[in-house]
């Protein structure tokens, strides 16, 4: 049968099994050894202080995994467009940084880091000094939101979509590794705003070590941010201590590392000033981290218009790398590559089916990037700022992936 | 007389050692992969009762018959919430899956293993054949089994689709991994959902022949499986 039988040994059946069972100890010794080294490696990955709840190996390996997307794709392909007859409602999924009703007439758009933009009307001394107002906590809606289980299920805990989604891995979060943009680079950074409790101001730790390795990790560091509190700020630090307004940083993430420091000028714009940007309107598909995906219509105006119209302001001669999104409390933040930002199909979002956004969706802006999965895809935006520190975001720190990319 | 009792044997050489290495290593790799492929399944397979129709279940259209998995089932493997632990295992060892597996493939085509791989004309009806055998049917008892090499008809046609799934798996799992930047072939497959519902059924898959396999390896005894391990098996010398 077998033509190209290859005999080791032949002969006397004694002398015959002698030999295989000396090869045979000989091979499991190997595999065993092998199977150990296989188990350290194992343990390798698992060992260690986690770095945003996430093994040091494994979040190494997703920012190597991004490195080679970055290489191979470069985020240059176009997500495909569907027909609008395929389109369905979004689903809801997550209302972090989205507690309380916002007065859609009280939004403005915080813009920090453009260039020239002390010369415009829009320019303001302290954007953080905006005051978003609120009409009461919002509806829960445990009908429109996904739960992880159904009414009664004790399987999965009907909470918030903070904890729905990432759960928890050990209960609390663990301590993070503290990097050079921790809070020793902050005392050492003039701010006197940093002591002051109650303001968020960059009382976080960023998501992935190594990430900014400058000092300061605030947004407002770069773009001059005022050392010393006015009176009117002291009031207004009281006016938040004594409103029931809620500090910023309450998501199961906690604060941001890149928010603003108080006293950051920038550009307050209004929905007028986007929609003096070109209309768009396109059918793309959703994808959450989850696993499930929705083809949905989009409305509103691409973020490169947006960019272009505000240019960054150059740091060190060149153009910052990257934009930092935040909800209007602080609580929902998110850190994109400026290629990202830039892709023509990255938008801002004012309308969803045709339709004005809803609360629960983000009203009355919200991001959406083809280019990256929904935890990426800011809802209700406050703040837009441009940096070349890596911003800190807010599901990077509970476990995930910093690029996201798809 | 019988060769047995003649008492002569001889060790012959039967899996070269690059295969045997590269099934081993294959063995935990993609055991790690399902596990943790899971866990982020599981992410998308707990609110049934608003999203019964979608992808993980066994139906058509509207009419799902069962949805995958049970409550005890995610218990059992601690599935709850591990989402973040899924995605940076997967994202790890997939590199180490498709290497060997890319490795194995080439090391086929260029040994001139594939041959006693790939399904010959005569492979099917070998196939039907053993099985038959295997199932302990009378007749098929009496004619014995059909004369094989290295693999039976059977086996030929069970470890090449298995090779086969693995670059399904790769395949799908691309898709589903960059389908805006890879999306010609995400919409190749038939969509980001099909891509999904492929590449979890191919796990599926690999979970069938996982267990059929070690089933064989258990009734075709120890010297068939250390020749796994050590690359030899101990044969009889025919009395020609």
């Amino acid at each position: 049968m077998d033509e190209h039988e290859k005999v080791i040994t032949s002969g006397d059946a004694e002398a015959v099994k002698r030999e295989s069972v000396r090869r045979t100890r000989r091979s499991f010794v190997v595999g065993g050894v092998a199977a150990a080294a296989g188990y350290g490696m194992w343990r390798m990955v698992e060992a260690g202080p986690l770095i945003g709840r996430q093994s040091r190996v494994l979040r190494r390996t997703f920012q190597a995994d991004a490195a080679i997307a970055r290489g191979v794709f470069g985020e240059r392909g176009l997500a495909p467009e569907y027909p609008l007859s395929k389109a369905k409602e979004l689903r809801l999924n997550g209302t972090v940084g989205m507690d309380q009703t916002l007065k859609l007439d009280s939004w403005r758009l915080q813009l920090v880091g453009s260039e020239g933009d002390a010369a415009s009307p829009r320019y303001v001394k302290d954007v953080t000094a905006w005051n978003y107002e609120y009409a009461g906590d919002m509806e829960a809606d445990s009908q429109a939101a996904d739960v992880k289980s159904a009414p009664g299920n004790t399987l999965g805990r009907s909470d918030d979509n903070a904890s729905s989604k990432t759960g928890a891995k050990a209960g609390a979060p663990k301590e993070q590794r503290s990097s050079p943009g921790g809070k020793a680079g902050q005392a050492d950074s003039g701010s006197t705003t940093k002591q002051e409790p109650g303001v968020g101001a960059g009382s976080g730790q960023p998501a992935e070590d190594g990430v900014s390795a400058g000092g300061n990790t605030s947004v407002a560091a770069q773009h001059g941010g005022v050392a010393k509190l006015t009176i009117e700020q002291r009031f207004l630090l009281m006016a938040r201590a004594q409103s029931k307004k809620k500090n910023q940083g309450d998501g199961e993430a906690g604060p941001s590392a890149s928010s603003l420091d108080m006293g950051t000028p920038g550009l307050l714009l209004t929905m007028d000033d986007l929609m003096k940007l070109p209309q768009v309107e396109h059918v793309f598909e959703f994808h959450c981290i989850e696993g499930w995906s929705v083809i949905t219509q989009w409305g509103g105006v691409r973020l490169r218009d947006l960019i272009e119209a505000y240019p960054p302001a150059k740091v060190n001669g060149r153009e910052p790398r990257y934009v930092y999104m935040e909800t209007p409390d602080g609580d929902y933040y998110g850190g994109y590559d400026m290629s990202a930002a830039r892709h023509p199909q990255s938008m801002l979002v004012t309308h969803m089916s045709g339709k004005p956004l809803t609360q629960e969706h983000g009203a009355p802006l919200r991001l959406f990037m083809p280019v990256k999965y929904g935890y990426k895809n800011l809802k209700r935006i406050g703040l837009i700022a441009y940096t070349d520190t890596k911003p800190d975001d807010y599901w990077t720190k509970l476990g995930y992936d910093w690029y996201a990319g798809l | 007389m019988n060769v047995e009792e003649s008492g002569q044997l001889k060790l012959v050489e039967k899996h070269p050692r690059a295969i045997r290495w590269m099934h081993w290593v294959n063995f935990p790799v993609l055991f790690i992969m399902i596990w943790s492929g899971l866990l982020i399944y599981w992410g998308d397979s707990i609110p049934p009762y608003q999203h019964p129709h979608e992808v993980y279940r066994v139906g058509i259209g509207s009419w799902t018959w069962f949805r995958l998995f049970p409550d005890w089932f995610w218990k059992l493997l601690n599935a709850p919430y591990q989402i973040t632990t899924g995605l940076g295992w997967h994202f790890l060892v997939m590199w180490i899956f498709g290497i060997n597996g890319i490795a194995y493939v080439a090391y086929l085509l260029i040994s001139g293993e594939w041959r006693v791989l790939w399904p010959q004309k005569s492979s099917v009806r070998d196939a039907v054949w053993v099985t038959l055998y295997d199932m302990h049917l009378p007749f098929a008892r009496r004619k014995g089994l059909p004369p094989q090499g290295k693999y039976n008809g059977a086996q030929r046609i069970a470890y090449s689709a298995v090779v086969l799934m693995g670059g399904a798996s790769l395949v799908t799992g691309l898709a589903i991994y960059k389908p805006t930047q890879a999306h010609w072939f995400t919409t190749l497959l038939g969509g980001y959902e099909m891509a999904r519902w492929e590449h979890f059924w191919l796990t599926m898959g690999f979970c069938g022949f996982f267990l059929v396999h070690v089933g064989q390896v258990a009734l075709a005894g120890w010297n068939n499986f250390r020749s796994m391990v050590s690359g030899y098996e101990v044969k009889k010398v025919a009395s020609d």
